[in-house]
């Protein structure tokens, strides 16, 4: 069953789309990126890619508010795949 | 007016900024101080090398008792704001280093500062504007574009208790409500001029490094993350990793609707990015919304900060609306988080605990209308804003049961759902020497997922890699504290230190950062003691208002009510994290910092501020 990735932060801005659909889905992180660079071009490696060839720490790649640390983390069939560059702040107080 | 030379031995004991500021309010200040009296010290203290070639060295700091935290409406705590932009590095080409204000002024005044050269000049003609148009009147009746200020709006003026200085379209120093500080004292603004040069000890040398770790710097990816989409970025990664305050997204959490909030959909309006002095980031926007309800609203931000405060904690998820009210609390001199004053009196319409005869209108979430009208009434304390604009002292005119839908620490209100799911973010919090301070302390890499190994080359021991654990975060959150309390000290930014990432500077950079300006060669260790001084400063100070001990550093009760079963199984284990906690700080197991830790420290005569 096909999977939905959202894309937010500078990812949205080398992809040009917000959301994309994979059919077949890939089954793991890594075959996730490679789905993308085949379709959008090796920039999408490097961008989610640090020079260790790990995942940047720059991105997060949530499923279901789990983030997938490793590329060869698992992905289910028909889940929503968010990826979204990470920062810590600013913040809000009362 | 007296001027004198910053003395050596304060330097070497607290580099600069919050350090030096936080010492100065220590001796300046009694418990019987009074926030808004004359007696209450303004200190503006900029870092050692603000306006240096740097790490963001635009920043500087502005430390008061805040009147928004004491146990009474004539009491205060710690107050202290870190702010950026222009104006601090021009006070050092003016060739001053820190500002002590006291008094208070029967007519409004405004000070001029030039080079080595300080007057206090009439406002009058200022008072009641807003901030940007009395920096642009201060401007031009100086002749001299170059000119910065730093001003209270409306907001200041009239002693609300979340007023805040702003400079510039945004920087804002608030937190702490000290715009009402200089509102009691009728200071209206600084403004400065300064074309003095600054010696440093090896300028060719600190002119190359500072080029090449800004290179370095605008090469990472999440350099090039900020400085494009700025801190509204954080909306998606919260939401979707689960580590925002569940107040974010509103009562129940109603995150499919804070989509309308996220930093994609701000770029529409931004005009581009824009920069504190010689930051390689450049995070925030510039924005004018052409059309529409809000035709003509150009400033800058809106931050994460605003998307809560004015957004997602009214169920406001009007892009537009939030970026007009974010320029109307900058230009009003009012925090963005008063907005967490408005999430609270609708909660109390709700449940029924006050009505139309209090209020003067229905209050409702997500009502635009109101909520700029409301906006406006706190920062005039008009009618129901009146009531509003006293901060935490409200309560001291709505119901009894209203104190149920604010959370305290240290004396500070917070929402009452403020638990989150990142345990080192839950204990800095609680532990912040600032009250209830979010980010004081924040160990902000803790969200990147970095595995145990890198988590153990950073740190040099085992920190847990999952964000609800326990092993590892005390000594993450007291190793954040020190670095922070140097980063602020040498008028650095929060952002270009570990905090969004393990790769920026930190010591050793500091270090070379230091020798090449200073010539003094402080090894990790001093820099790590002049870090726990400071902190133990400010750990003092808040023993002298009666909350710097263990009863302090808990969870509030209602926090524990609200978030369930979670946060209530987390409290024995918050208890052992506070022991290691004390422990790292060499405080005892009451968090009440040892005399031999005074000793070692070089503080022994602020010892009586401690709390028994």
């Amino acid at each position: 069953m096909a999977i939905t990735i959202k894309v937010f932060g500078m990812l949205r801005s080398i992809l040009g789309e917000a959301s994309l659909v994979l059919d077949p889905p890939p089954a793991t992180v890594h075959q996730l990126l490679n789905e993308l660079s085949v379709r959008y071009g090796e920039r999408v490696r490097e961008e989610l890619l640090d020079e260790g060839g790990n995942l940047d720490y720059a991105y997060g790649i949530f499923v279901a508010g789990e983030k997938l640390n490793n590329l060869s983390a698992k992905i289910e069939d028909g889940v929503e795949v968010v990826i979204a560059s990470i920062i810590a702040g600013g913040d809000h107080s009362y | 007016m007296a001027q004198e030379e910053v003395p050596m031995e304060w330097r070497q004991k607290f580099l600069g900024a919050r350090g030096i500021n936080m010492f100065l309010l220590a001796t300046l200040t009694d418990a019987t101080t009074n926030p808004l009296g004359p007696d209450n010290p303004l200190i503006v203290g900029l870092g050692l090398l603000t306006g240096l070639p740097g790490f963001g060295t635009g920043r500087f700091n502005i430390t008061a008792l805040s009147p928004a935290t004491g146990s009474t409406p004539y009491s205060g705590n710690i107050g202290d704001s870190n702010v950026g932009g222009h104006v601090g590095p021009e006070l050092k080409y003016a060739g001053f280093d820190h500002l002590v204000i006291r008094g208070q002024s029967s007519v409004p005044v405004y000070l001029v500062v030039a080079n080595d050269n300080i007057e206090i000049r009439d406002a009058s003609h200022l008072w009641g504007k807003d901030t940007w148009e009395t920096q642009q009147i201060i401007k031009r009746e100086s002749g001299d574009e170059r000119t910065r200020v730093i001003c209270i709006g409306p907001a200041g003026e009239n002693l609300v208790r979340m007023a805040c200085f702003i400079t510039g379209l945004k920087d804002a120093a608030g937190g702490s409500g000290l715009g009402s500080v200089a509102g009691a004292k009728r200071l209206k603004a600084i403004a400065v001029r300064g074309t003095k040069d600054v010696s440093v000890a090896y300028p060719k040398e600190l002119v190359e490094y500072f080029s090449e770790q800004t290179k370095r710097l605008m090469s990472q990816k999440w350099v090039k993350a900020l400085g494009y989409l700025g801190t509204p970025l954080r909306m998606t990664a919260a939401k979707v990793g689960g580590w925002g305050e569940a107040a974010e997204f509103g009562v129940e959490g109603r995150v499919e609707e804070a989509e309308g909030l996220n930093a994609e959909k701000l770029l529409p309006y931004s005009l581009g990015m824009s920069a504190c002095l010689g930051c390689a980031i450049h995070c925030r926007h510039r924005h004018l919304i052409k059309e529409g309800r809000y035709a003509g609203t150009r400033g800058e931000g809106p931050e994460y900060g605003a998307l809560v405060g004015q957004g997602a904690a009214l169920r406001n998820y009007d892009i537009e609306s939030v970026t007009y009210l974010n320029d109307l609390c900058n230009r009003l001199g009012m925090e963005v988080n008063a907005g967490g004053m408005l999430s609270f009196a609708i909660e109390l319409f709700e449940s029924g605990l006050i009505g139309i005869e209090e209020t003067g209108r229905p209050l409702k979430w997500g009502d635009r209308d109101t909520i700029e009208v409301l906006t406006q009434d706190i920062a005039y304390r008009r009618g129901f804003g009146d009531v509003l604009a006293e901060g935490k002292f409200a309560l001291d005119r709505l119901p009894p049961e209203a104190r149920r839908y604010l959370g305290f620490i240290k004396g500070a209100a917070t929402s009452r759902r403020e638990w989150k799911t990142v345990t080192s973010f839950v204990l800095s919090q609680l532990t912040a020497s600032l009250p209830a301070h979010v980010y004081r302390s924040r160990p902000g890499i803790d969200i990147l997922g970095l595995p145990a190994g890198a988590l153990k080359a950073l740190y040099g021991r085992y920190v847990d890699p999952d964000i609800k654990g326990y092993q590892g975060k005390a000594f993450m959150v007291w190793w954040h504290e020190l670095l922070y309390a140097i980063c602020d000290a040498l008028g650095c930014c929060r952002f270009l230190t570990v905090f969004n990432s393990p790769h920026a500077p930190q010591y050793e950079e500091y270090r070379e950062l230091l020798r090449l300006t200073t010539g003094w060669d402080l090894s990790i260790p001093k820099l790590q003691e002049i870090a726990e001084r400071i902190y133990t400063v400010e750990r003092l100070l808040l023993g002298r208002f009666g909350v710097g001990m263990r009863k302090d550093d808990r969870m509030p009760e209602i926090w524990l009510e609200v978030a369930g079963s979670e946060a209530a199984e987390s409290k024995a284990k918050f208890e052992e994290l506070l022991d290691e906690y004390y422990q790292l700080h060499s405080w005892d197991q009451n968090g009440i910092p040892t005399p031999e830790t005074l000793e070692r420290l070089g503080i022994v005569d602020l010892a009586s501020l401690k709390g028994t």
